[in-house]
Parts: structure tokens; C-alpha cells; sequence
């Protein structure tokens, strides 16, 4: 795994500090047009099968940036999308449903217990992850950012620092919004349904 | 494969706002003006070692109290903890204290403070508890026991993040 400069841990400790940082690019989806062609990429899903972009294909996706051990954000981004397709299963097809990913960006820690991490949040959830270089094919691909924090890595109790929106893509495999916290349920289901019904139109 | 599930949502809303009701009840009080209220833990898989605890301290006291750390025996370690969106990436960072000014609240909570509960020796149970000692600077200490849960207190899984937080509660 590519582990980050110690310059880089600095800048973001000083960033942490400036509070003016806390507000840009919070508390609304935002489109991305026209779509990003994800790129190809080969992770493990939680059932241990291959995943690919192929598997981002034919239905809608959301993508999470995470990982296991995060006590906080990951697990309420995760338990606020059960929310978001319980108000999307009123209003669209069960198939049309957008798939949850959770990208897990902690290999080391991850991969041991990520089929029972997933499943604990849903039966449909999938969790995907994999060598280091495969992960940041997909987190480029989402206009994301990982870091993990290096000087407690040998410790086995560091921070991995990691884009907080969630990613939506597009059934062509295109990076289309981003969902950014926080994410308000209801708004978070009209914007989807919104975004897939102009999709429809557009494809059609 | 989704049949039904919003009757079990309904459900399950239900429940945790009878147990929220049950935990506002409950509040620990130190000696000297700290009150500890909706202490809980984040409900997590037995494979995941490290919870995340939340809970909301009070000060009614006269004197400015100062969280210097806490224990649980059911972990090897915990740490209090900050975590903020900070130009959408998510981060967080250690905390040596937290202070409560005196006739000040304040809450650890989603996309803020919480405790760090590291190296689980036994594995949550939801609607169980988890016994916690806070220790202040002070020299005193507050158990409390947190409830196991999936959601906050009151549904604060519904709310919107209030970003204006914590700023001025904790020093570094």
C-alpha cells in the first residue's frame, strides 16, 4: 500500500485547524455533466468474486470511499443510504434501485472482515477491495481522495482519511453526481430519481 | 428482495424511539455538576474491534469541568475523538481533553466528538449496554452505561449535521 508523504499528513493537521476549510463542498448533491467514464479496475467483492467496472454496469450505482474501522462516518453515510432506498423503493422499480459499493480503501485491515462488515448494514450491500492500485483506479475515477495516516500505521490504530460524498454512476459505468454530506434523505431521493428520469430521457 | 421494507423500517423506528424515550431517562450525575445523558455505542459487528461512543455531557456546575480521558472494561483502550468533513474529505483526529465550560452542554455526536472504544474484548450486543468511566481533571469520574444502538437517540439519524459545532468546546 501507497502511503503518503509526511507532508501531506502536515498540510492536512494545518487544515484541520482553519475552520473556513469546513464549509466548501458540503450539504448538497452536485451534478457532474456531462458523466466520467470510470475507469477499468479489479477489486474483490465481500463474497470473494471478482469485481469489476463491468459490475457497475446495467444499473445505477452509489459508491462509498471508507473503511472498517471508521467509527463514525462510514457507518452513518452507510445506514443513511438504507434510508435513501427505502424512500427510492416508493418511488422507482425494485429494479431500477441504485446498487450500494463500498469501496473499502484499508486493505490491511478490510479485506479479513469486510463480508461481515457489509452484511451487518444490508444483505444487498456489496463491499469491494483490493491491491492498493486497483483501489485508486477507483477512487480517481470517483474525483476522490485517500490518505492513510502514516506515523501510527505501525500501531494498527491509524485514521485513513477519505472523500466523504457518496459517488453516483450511471448505468454506462459514468461518474454522474455527487452526494455530499450531509445527506439528507428525502432531498438525497429526489435528486436520484430526478437524475435517473432525465438519464431515461436522455438515453431514449 | 425489498418487499417489505418499509413495514420493518416502521418497526424498527419504533423500537429505537422507545428505547431513545428509555435512554433519555437516564442520566448519570457526578458530584460536582457534570450529568452524563444519551450515552450510546454505535451498534458494530462482532468482527469490528473499534465502536464509536457517543454521549452528551453537561456542566451545571460553577467551575469549568475538563474530560481528560475514559475507560470501559470491555476495551482495551479508549480515546476521545474528532471527526470532521473538511473540503468533503473525511478526518479525524485525537483529542487529549474536552472541556465543559460551566453551565455549558456538550455532545459528542455524528460528525463531531465521540469516544474511541479500541480493542473490544466481547462483542456488542444491541439494546445492551457498555459501562463507561469518564474521567475529569478534576480527579473526579462518571459511570455510565451506553446503549448498544444502530441509530441516535431521538433519530438524530435523520438530522442534518450541525457544522457550526463544536468549535470553542476542546482544546488540543
Amino acid at each position: 500500500m501507497k502511503l503518503p508523504s509526511k507532508a501531506c499528513l502536515v498540510l492536512l493537521i494545518i487544515s484541520l485547524i482553519i475552520p473556513g476549510a469546513a464549509v466548501a463542498g458540503q450539504g448538497a448533491a452536485e451534478k457532474i455533466d456531462p458523466g466520467k467514464p470510470l475507469s477499468e479496475f479489479t477489486l474483490t467483492d465481500h463474497m470473494g468474486s471478482s469485481f469489476t467496472k463491468n459490475n457497475l454496469t446495467d444499473k445505477w450505482s452509489l459508491i462509498l470511499l471508507g473503511f472498517t474501522h471508521c467509527p463514525d462516518i462510514c457507518p452513518y453515510t452507510l445506514q443513511n443510504l438504507t434510508l435513501v432506498l427505502q424512500e427510492m423503493s416508493m418511488r422507482v422499480r425494485p429494479e431500477n434501485l441504485p446498487q450500494v459499493v463500498f469501496i473499502a480503501v484499508d486493505p490491511a485491515r478490510d479485506r479479513a472482515i469486510l463480508k461481515d462488515y457489509v452484511e451487518a448494514f444490508s444483505d444487498d450491500y456489496i463491499g469491494a477491495t483490493g491491491d492498493w492500485e486497483e483501489i485508486e483506479k477507483v477512487v480517481e475515477s470517483v474525483n476522490g481522495f485517500v490518505r492513510v495516516e502514516e506515523e501510527a500505521y505501525a500501531r494498527n490504530d491509524y485514521q485513513v482519511y477519505h472523500s466523504a460524498f457518496v459517488a453516483v454512476v450511471d448505468p454506462q459505468g459514468n461518474l454522474v453526481a455527487h452526494l455530499n454530506p450531509p445527506m439528507n434523505p428525502s432531498a438525497s431521493t429526489v435528486f436520484l430519481t430526478n437524475l435517473m428520469r432525465e438519464h431515461a430521457r436522455q438515453i431514449n | 428482495m425489498y418487499a417489505g421494507v418499509n413495514d420493518r423500517g416502521a418497526i424498527i423506528a419504533a423500537l429505537y424511539i422507545a428505547i431513545a424515550f428509555l435512554c433519555a431517562q437516564t442520566a448519570y450525575a457526578g458530584e460536582h455538576g457534570i450529568t452524563v445523558s444519551d450515552a450510546w455505542v454505535r451498534m458494530a459487528p462482532p468482527v469490528l474491534k473499534t465502536h464509536g461512543g457517543f454521549l452528551t455531557l453537561t456542566n451545571d456546575g460553577e467551575e469549568s469541568k475538563e474530560l481528560i480521558g475514559a475507560t470501559s472494561k470491555n476495551y482495551g483502550e479508549v480515546q476521545i475523538h474528532l471527526s470532521k468533513i473538511i473540503d468533503g474529505v473525511s478526518t479525524m483526529q485525537r483529542m487529549e481533553s474536552v472541556e465543559v465550560a460551566a453551565g455549558k452542554t456538550v455532545e459528542f455526536k455524528h460528525g463531531g466528538l465521540h469516544l474511541m472504544l479500541m480493542s473490544a474484548k466481547i462483542p456488542l450486543e444491541e439494546g445492551s449496554t457498555v459501562p463507561i468511566m469518564l474521567n475529569f481533571r478534576s480527579g473526579e469520574t462518571v459511570h455510565v452505561e451506553a446503549m448498544v444502538m444502530t441509530m441516535a437517540p431521538g433519530g438524530g439519524q435523520m438530522e442534518e449535521m450541525d457544522h457550526s459545532g463544536h468549535d470553542g468546546h476542546h482544546t488540543h
